[in-house]
């Protein structure tokens, strides 16, 4: 296996694992209030969470592109104030990929909570414990199965991106070509061979990967009365 | 005489987007039956398509070796026509260009948009360019290959890369036009971007492509490859 083939799987695998570690940290707050604050403008928000399901990746992905150009506002405040340029670059992917993966992270998780029954919740208030405490140390435990599907879907779409990650990455070799964008640069150059071993690690490690956490799932099976 | 609906599907280089529009236009305007369906793309692309199975009647590429290699493989029917010579341009809307191709050094440009050297042939010419004027060595960092000339026009528009080395073609159509300063590079520093175009072999003979290939090398396109930058074959 050679230097620039293992180096084009660690940046798939990197994108990925970033992506779903950032989208933890903030989908959970994000489907907390989705699952119970009431406010007019709600199916506003879930709309907007759920766009990338709907978007074709290269809308988005041209949205970005426009985003990040220097000559709009918004990249032009990123290279005055950090002197920092998103597109072609993994950070400038990242953010895009996180953007793309919200809905995979969010809906399970707000489902998952919008379906622990009520009284669990009060029951932790009138015990006297705060909100926070009460997220982490009752509700999370309790929807551990639609916390290991959101994260299993997250992970497994974050390593199929291709259009958005091509479009705003800029297919740059170590840097934003991952292996969805390398296997279809390598048909494109006729390398058959080094695609199908793309394709093939990328298929046996999302397969694995969402077997082993299936079956973890499979054990904590919470569906006891309460 | 036929009395269906003719059609002819085109796999046109991504240089050729307006020349297309004009000369579709042209062509309906003397036989409104026909459908001309253009698919554009990058020349290397479009032929690994139609050599994998794609069903287009005629390819226009943006470099004869793609056509040639077509007729290598015995895909193709008739001959290979050059029907035009392109030429390469710098585009901006960024940055100053008119002092010429030393703009590339600048520190105000940070990236260069240049096509996928392997597959278009606009961006293999702007590489050999970059090398005849020493320059190549110096910006490589800073380029950014695009999937297609198409793609490299947009990073450039978009302003995510200061400078893009494009085809005349596009820089001089409408879209572009107003939007940026181009300039065009001397034709000594990179080969000639001779297109050629070539029938494609297909199940059922399709003498409607025929007359459309025929017409794109006829006078009467003339003055649209000229409108565009083109210098036509003698």
């Amino acid at each position: 296996m050679d230097a620039e083939f293992l180096q084009t799987v660690l940046l798939t695998l990197k994108l990925a694992v970033s992506t779903t570690l950032i989208l933890i940290i903030v989908g959970l707050p994000i489907a907390w209030f989705l699952a119970y604050s009431h406010f007019k403008l709600k199916p506003v928000i879930e709309a907007l969470v759920s766009m990338p399901l709907v978007l074709p990746p290269t809308v988005l992905g041209y949205y970005f592109l426009i985003a990040y150009s220097p000559r709009y506002f918004f990249g032009e405040w990123l290279v005055r104030v950090f002197n920092v340029r998103l597109a072609f670059t993994f950070e400038g992917i990242l953010i895009a990929s996180v953007v793309f993966g919200l809905p995979f992270m969010i809906q399970p998780l707000q489902s998952g909570l919008r379906s622990l029954p009520e009284s669990l919740r009060e029951a932790s208030h009138t015990l006297g414990k705060s909100e926070i405490v009460t997220f982490f140390r009752v509700l999370l435990p309790n929807i551990k199965p639609s916390l290991i599907t959101a994260i299993a879907l997250t992970f497994a779409h974050s390593i199929g991106e291709f259009g958005i990650v091509l479009m705003v990455g800029g297919n740059m070799p170590g840097i934003t070509r991952v292996a969805s964008v390398a296997i279809y640069d390598e048909v494109q150059s006729l390398n058959y061979a080094t695609a199908n071993n793309y394709a093939l690690i990328l298929f046996a490690t999302s397969f694995v990967l969402l077997t082993v956490i299936y079956s973890i799932n499979k054990k904590r099976n919470t569906w006891t009365a309460l | 005489m036929n009395l269906c609906a003719q059609r002819v599907r085109v796999a046109a280089a991504g240089n050729l987007r307006y020349v297309m529009d004009d000369i579709k236009a042209l062509y309906v305007e003397n036989h409104p039956e026909t459908k001309i369906e253009v698919t554009l793309g990058a020349s290397g692309a479009l032929l690994q398509q139609i050599v994998n199975g794609a069903q287009f009647d005629f390819f226009m590429a943006a470099d004869k070796i793609f056509p040639d290699k077509l007729k290598e493989q015995g895909a193709a029917v008739g001959d290979v026509k050059t029907y035009a010579f392109g030429k390469l341009a710098l585009w901006s809307n960024v940055v100053d260009i008119s002092k010429g191709i030393e703009a590339v050094t600048d520190d105000a440009v940070v990236r260069i948009a240049v096509a996928k050297p392997e597959v278009a042939p606009y961006g293999e010419r702007a590489v050999q360019c970059l090398k005849y004027y020493g320059l190549f060595d110096k910006v490589k960092e800073k380029i950014v290959y695009a999937d297609n000339i198409a793609q490299a026009a947009q990073y450039a528009s978009t302003g995510n890369a200061e400078i893009g080395f494009l085809a005349l073609a596009l820089v001089l159509a409408p879209d572009m036009k107003d939007k940026g300063k181009y300039l065009v590079l001397d034709t000594k520093s990179y080969k000639p971007v001779e297109q050629a175009c070539v029938l494609v072999k297909t199940w059922e003979r399709n003498a409607e492509a025929s007359k459309f290939m025929d017409f794109v090398l006829s006078d009467a396109c003339k003055s649209i490859f000229e409108k565009y930058g083109f210098i036509l074959p003698q």
